[in-house]
């Protein structure tokens, strides 16, 4: 996921790209451009992810009377930054940039990191539901239990190599 | 400045003074000061300003110039001072150079002075002067984090002042912004025993004495300021008066009468306006407005960006632009996206009771 977030952090003043799995884990990158913190404090990514798609769950739940849907992407501006998220299935998209950027600039890019989140993703799940079926298996060196336990490809086997031996000596 | 320029430079000094003489305008007073910024004399620019001001106290362009030269004086020496700290670093220098940023409002950059002071010397003006930086840090964001940290400088300066009276002060002022009086009492007592029969010590107790009873505790108090974003005097302030319903009624109309606007929506406390959706509805986008605005603020503070100036959510509903101000807020709801106008228009209404919002540092 590092490569789905790194060309976020090339982007001049992004400070730090984060994205939030279903499972609460952040994958983060910083950004390559950013300023380091004049007081040389770094942002926690955990709390920062956990706080992120805290506010986002509740921005949710104060739109929900209006029978709007959970909002996709939103911006903050604020005095030290600005914080960018996009929420797409599955993941929650963070980024957060100098107090100078632009978070137009981010638009194009973020959702090209998301797009190619959910090609990874989808490579993946075909890799998985493929390498599920048996035949598609290497064989192994040596003959394993699940070989054993079945009969009739032996039987079928050793017939094989023992009957034109035998013919041949008749 | 070439010795030609410096010639005529004197030439045009002594035609502004004599003009000056023959009537004290603002006018007159101004382009003097401007010939005395042409040629970097800001103490003279600062001198010719306060001339003016005791003529015409309160005007604008006077005390925008003197406000800008004593800036860039405080940049000369700011600039000085960090080159003769690179050069041999002592504390006197790094005293004046945190004292010189914290008046010129660089918070950062005055902790970060200070820290550094701190560790070369380990000496306890340092630690009071981090505990400062990051005491104007909470003032400015009113996030709980900072306050705590402050407060935590502050115990460790006063073990290494034990009897300067300076880390204390600094305490109580916290604890009055945030509004734990017990806790203030406390340190007020402590304060009445370095500095007995003090009138000013004496009164604050007094006053204090009285709501101590029912205060929140230190942690419970910061909370609350970082809920709520406000001080406990910010309540005290007198708010500025509220705009009449017709100020704002006829920009919101001219909001919700774009194309692509659906509504327009001003809220301030438990008083909204909407134009556009009619009856509940109109009821359950001001709540939504205000909940998504109160959220935002607390987010944001929390997040260690300081305070929201505008929140955007975007969605398969449009786009729900909110400018959040002091003490209101102005939002539109619309199905395209929201241009330049339409910032500026929300800030405007926003800002109509707050007056000017100044931004933090």
């Amino acid at each position: 996921m590092i490569e789905v977030l790194d060309p976020l952090s090339k982007i001049p003043g992004v400070r730090l790209a984060v994205l939030v799995a279903p499972d609460g884990v952040p994958v983060c990158v910083r950004g390559k451009h950013a300023e380091e913190p004049q007081d040389g404090t770094r942002e926690d990514i955990d709390s920062l992810a956990a706080l992120a798609t805290g506010w986002h769950c509740e921005l949710a739940r104060a739109v929900a009377p209006l029978s709007w849907n959970m909002p996709q992407r939103v911006v903050l501006r604020a005095a030290r930054g600005t914080l960018v998220m996009l929420a797409v299935p599955g993941a929650v998209l963070v980024a957060i940039c100098d107090r100078g950027a632009s978070p137009d600039e981010l638009r194009l890019p973020m959702e090209a990191a998301v797009a190619r989140m959910q090609r990874i993703l989808r490579g993946m799940g075909e890799r998985g539901a493929s390498s599920s079926d048996p035949q598609s298996l290497p064989g192994g060196a040596l003959p394993s239990r699940a070989s054993d336990q079945d009969p009739g490809l032996i039987h079928v086997d050793n017939r094989s190599s023992d009957s034109p031996s035998g013919s041949g000596q008749d | 400045m070439s010795f030609v320029q410096k010639i005529f430079s004197t030439v045009r000094l002594r035609e502004r003074r004599s003009m000056l003489s023959d009537s004290a305008t603002v006018q007159n007073y101004l382009s003097l000061a401007r010939e005395h910024v042409q040629r970097g004399e800001m103490s003279e620019v600062e001198r010719v300003c306060e001339e003016a001001l005791e003529l015409y106290p309160g005007n604008p362009e006077l005390m925008r110039l003197v406000e800008r030269s004593r800036e860039l004086e405080r940049e000369d020496r700011t600039r000085e001072l960090y080159r003769q700290l690179r050069e041999a670093p002592r504390p006197a220098l790094y005293r004046e150079l945190t004292e010189t940023l914290l008046a010129s409002g660089r918070v950062a950059r005055a902790e970060e002075c200070a820290n550094e002071w701190y560790t070369q010397t380990g000496e306890g003006l340092a630690q009071l002067f981090r505990a400062e930086a990051r005491c104007k840090r909470f003032l400015a964001d009113k996030r709980r984090d900072d306050g705590r940290l402050a407060l935590e400088f502050v115990a460790a300066a006063e073990k290494l002042l034990p009897n300067d009276p300076a880390p204390l002060k600094l305490e109580l002022e916290i604890y009055e912004r945030i509004g734990a009086w017990a806790d203030a009492q406390r340190v007020l007592s402590r304060l009445l025993e370095l500095e007995p029969g003090d009138p000013h010590h004496e009164a604050r107790y007094r006053a204090i004495s009285t709501r101590s009873d029912r205060a929140p505790a230190v942690d419970q108090a910061l909370r609350q300021v970082e809920k709520d974003g406000k001080l406990a005097d910010d309540d005290a302030r007198p708010e500025s008066p509220a705009p009449s319903n017709g100020s704002v009624r006829p920009r919101l109309q001219w909001l919700v009468a774009e194309p692509g606007v659906s509504a327009s929506v001003y809220v301030r406390g438990a008083t909204a306006l909407v134009q556009g959706p009619k009856g509940a509805t109109a009821e359950r986008h001001a709540r939504a407005v205000r909940e998504v605005v109160q959220k935002s603020a607390g987010a944001a503070r929390r997040l260690g960006l300081g305070q929201a100036t505008e929140i955007s959510l975007e969605g398969d509903f449009g786009t729900l632009l909110i400018s959040p101000g002091e003490l209101a807020s102005a939002a539109i709801w619309m199905h395209k996206a929201p241009d330049e106008r339409h910032r500026r228009a929300l800030t405007e209404l926003a800002g109509l009771s707050a007056g000017n919002e100044e931004e933090a540092s």
